[in-house]
């Protein structure tokens, strides 16, 4: 059962990363190449401002927003993008963590089955009169 | 001073060798005096290194230019506080602080637990021997108190986005956290070492780790806030290499405080507690290696040094000693693990554990993918906010989801009855306010998910705290504050954890909230004109200028609209620092519970004209809110209890052992 639990769980994390992003895509998605590491509409420094001159000049010439996505990466490299497209060896960095809490999910469902299996199971426990005494020092304890 | 300071480095650095290995030798082949001998080392060495502290911070204060990191990161007319947080405004001075705080906390681990002979010398030998390391760091490689052969007559001043009030108290509220993780990390390597793998040595540390994971958090919500008034870009977070790796040990310690909790109840997740701490003290050297080794492209390169190395080296070296020990003591390490229930406390927590480790894979993945990434491919890339919303969004949200779910469900085994009876209400309650949600308007299916989620948790924790209050009245008379007091005395460690999740909750509506509903323009305007958003317009006045002490400041003043009524009057400023090649901004933020009015001069022209970018982030105060709920509930957990010390004096714990033994 408990499998079955992890299961439908991973597939809901699985779920809720499919459906498309958040923010949304585009000229948003790109940063700006200075170092900052900051969205290109959140820095001041000079590549940025001439980025936004260029990105704005290419809209009023009628371009897409991905062609001019395109261009900035052909021009700077996909580290102008503020994430790596989902493709090739960069698929990893998205895909791996949703593998690995699948692997986790699974891994802790069958633990919890064993030990509940073996709690089940008969077993050496605490004499009588040691959990009588326990009990009763329990007893005193809340009084 | 100077002088004294170092030579009170030097001898730190050779007493701690030695504190490490006399404390060693004193349990290895039982030699009490040694013992007495390792903790008159410890205390040298905190007296040492508060005399190396006094010493800069003197020279900081009186400007003492000589000194090159005093000449590098202050000036003359910087006011004394920022002189004195100048200290951790550089490598140097902020490895002498994480030095100087591992020796006071060795100090009072000592004085704790002194009359202790099982785990404290191997305790003190591990502390001594992170101690060397850093003062290694601090002797060998960036010596802050090194003199330079002339004597400036000015300082280079202090980088202006480091004049705020948070940068006075967010990094070192930071390092008290990940330098206190050093102390459950010693004591798990003593327990490992000794072969006193019971639960004591996570009671005995249970504080230490708490305060740590309190002042992590206050770390981490100062730098917040600072990025947000202080960075002028609209936002707290930007999941920035930096704020990462103080989220990884967060995370990892907020799982230890789960799962001890299994241990401490049940015996069971030895080896598991014990691999959480040494991965939440690995990662916060791997939080200040990251800041310090300039390896990632971030936006807090303060400074890009040649520190890599040591610290990948050490790192390395702790990780093959723990994991070298903890396989040696596997056999004895294995505990009875049985569970009465699969729907229990326990295997909740197992998931909880799960899922915080999840997010901590998430997070530490994507921050060095960049590296792994140009290994495999050649080509840079880079993972910012976008991988992290997608990928850590849904993660945060199922563990908000458990929050809620977590306390409902007793320890042991839960029955149907109990699960019925503890969940309908708050159920009922998060539809309920789904519907109204629904019907005011929000249509975006993530939002709807995620506040009704946070109505869930919210009703669940309120309802609990409701049916202790009303047990309280019923069987005591009291009216309900005095209900509300008793019952967080009677049980400060549950109620304490129950007002932290609602802290979180309160936290995430402000984050999803931000998030999903940022609004933003920018717009040129002269005098007189007017641009809206949303609700608001804004009229801009004009542009005034004034100078103070260090720079010259552009001020814009608008005038806030809303339903042709006069709001506010706003100035966001344009700051031209004697010392910086690029001016910097001061926002200005209208800040209501419902929403902030975020407010950039981006730009300014010799017409008197100006650019401005206008934010709306709904719901950032709840942030604020949200963190300071937090705080409060870990000081009430925090907080000795009387009870419990009497439960677990560390002598009577001990006799019991030993008479077992």
């Amino acid at each position: 059962m408990r499998l079955r639990v992890a299961v439908t769980f991973v597939l809901f994390l699985w779920a809720s990363y499919l459906l498309p992003p958040v923010a949304a895509q585009g000229i948003e998605e790109l940063i700006c190449p200075c170092g900052c590491t900051m969205a290109l509409n959140s820095c001041e420094c000079v590549t940025a401002e001439e980025m936004q001159g260029v990105i704005q000049e290419r809209l009023d010439q009628g371009q897409s927003s991905p062609q001019i996505v395109r261009y900035f990466v052909d021009l700077y490299g996909e580290r102008v993008l503020a994430a790596p497209p989902k493709q090739g060896f960069n698929l990893t960095v998205w895909v791996l963590p949703f593998i690995l809490l699948a692997l986790g999910g699974g891994g802790v469902a069958l633990l919890l089955r064993r030990w509940v299996v073996e709690a089940e199971a008969p077993q050496p426990g605490p004499s009588d009169e040691y959990e009588a005494r326990v009990e009763q020092e329990l007893r005193e304890w809340d009084s | 001073m100077i002088d004294l300071g170092y030579l009170a480095l030097l001898l730190a650095l050779v007493i701690s060798i030695y504190t490490a290995l006399a404390a060693f030798l004193s349990r290895r082949f039982d030699y009490p005096q040694l013992l007495a001998s390792a903790k008159n080392g410890v205390y040298s060495v905190g007296g040492l290194l508060t005399i190396a502290t006094l010493a800069l911070v003197y020279a900081l204060v009186t400007h003492d230019f000589q000194v090159e990191y005093v000449a590098s990161y202050t000036s003359l007319d910087l006011p004394l506080f920022y002189a004195f947080s100048a200290f951790w405004a550089g490598q140097a001075g902020s490895l002498l602080l994480w030095a100087w705080l591992l020796a006071l906390f060795s100090l009072i681990v000592v004085l704790q637990n002194r009359r202790d002979q099982e785990l404290l010398p191997y305790v003190i030998s591990i502390l001594m021997g992170i101690e060397t390391f850093f003062l290694v760091l601090v002797t060998m490689t960036t010596n802050p108190l090194h003199r330079l052969d002339f004597l400036p007559s000015d300082g280079q001043g202090m980088n202006p986005l480091l004049q705020n009030p948070g940068m006075i108290f967010h990094p070192p509220a930071t390092y008290l956290g990940y330098v206190g993780f050093a102390v459950p990390f010693a004591f798990a390597m003593a327990a490992l070492l000794t072969g006193r793998l019971d639960e004591v040595w996570i009671r005995t540390t249970r504080r230490w780790t708490l305060l740590s994971w309190l002042f992590l958090s206050i770390g981490i919500g100062l730098g917040a806030q600072w990025a947000y008034v202080e960075l002028g870009w609209g936002g707290y977070w930007a999941w920035d290499p930096v704020e990462n790796a103080s989220l990884l040990p967060w995370l990892t310690a907020t799982a230890f405080l789960h799962s001890a909790m299994i241990q401490e109840r049940r015996g069971m997740l030895k080896v598991w507690n014990l691999a959480l701490v040494a991965l939440t003290f690995l990662l916060s050297i791997f939080g200040t290696f990251i800041t310090r080794s300039g390896i990632i492209e971030s936006v807090h390169s303060f400074g890009v040094s040649t520190l890599g190395p040591y610290f990948l080296a050490f790192l390395g070296l702790v990780s093959v000693a723990f994991l070298f020990l903890l396989f040696d003591r596997l056999p004895s390490l294995r505990s009875e693990n049985t569970l009465d229930s699969l729907l229990s406390r326990e295997s909740t927590f197992l998931l909880n554990n799960l899922i915080l480790l999840g997010a901590a894979f998430a997070t530490f993945w994507g921050t060095i993918f960049p590296i792994v990434s140009e290994a495999v491919t050649g080509s840079k890339i880079t993972v910012g906010a976008p991988f992290y919303n997608q990928v850590n969004g849904p993660i945060f949200l199922t563990l908000v989801l458990l929050v809620g779910i977590c306390p409902l469900i007793s320890w042991r085994r839960a029955s149907k009855e109990n699960l019925l009876r503890n969940f309908s209400y708050p159920l009922f309650a998060s539809l309920a306010f789904a519907g109204f949600v629904l019907l005011s308007g929000v249509r975006e299916w993530y939002a709807l998910l995620s506040f009704t989620v946070c109505a869930f948790v919210m009703a669940t924790i309120l309802s609990e705290f409701y049916r202790g209050l009303r047990a309280r009245r019923r069987l005591h008379g009291d009216n309900y504050f005095l209900a509300f007091i008793n019952l967080l005395q009677r049980n400060r460690r549950r109620h304490g954890g129950y007002i932290v999740h609602l802290g979180v909750v309160l936290l995430t509506i402000g984050v999803v909230g931000s998030t999903l509903y940022k609004a933003e323009r920018e717009a040129h305007l002269n005098p007189g004109e007017r641009v809206s958003l949303e609700s608001y317009s804004l009229e801009f006045q004009g542009l005034s200028q004034y100078t103070a002490r260090d720079r010259m400041v552009l001020r814009a003043n608008l005038e806030v609209y809303r339903g042709g009524r006069l709001l506010a009057t706003m100035t966001p400023e344009r700051a031209f620092y004697r010392n910086a090649p690029e001016p910097t901004t001061e926002v200005d933020i209208r800040t209501t519970l419902k929403e902030d009015l975020y407010l950039i001069l981006a730009g300014v022209s010799e017409d008197g004209s100006a650019t401005f970018k206008v934010i709306i982030n709904p719901l950032v105060a709840w942030i604020w809110v949200g963190g300071m709920v937090l705080i409060g509930g870990t000081v009430i957990a925090v907080w000795p209890d009387p009870r419990e010390e009497r439960l677990w004096v560390p002598g009577f714990t001990r006799e019991v052992v030993t008479s077992e033994a």
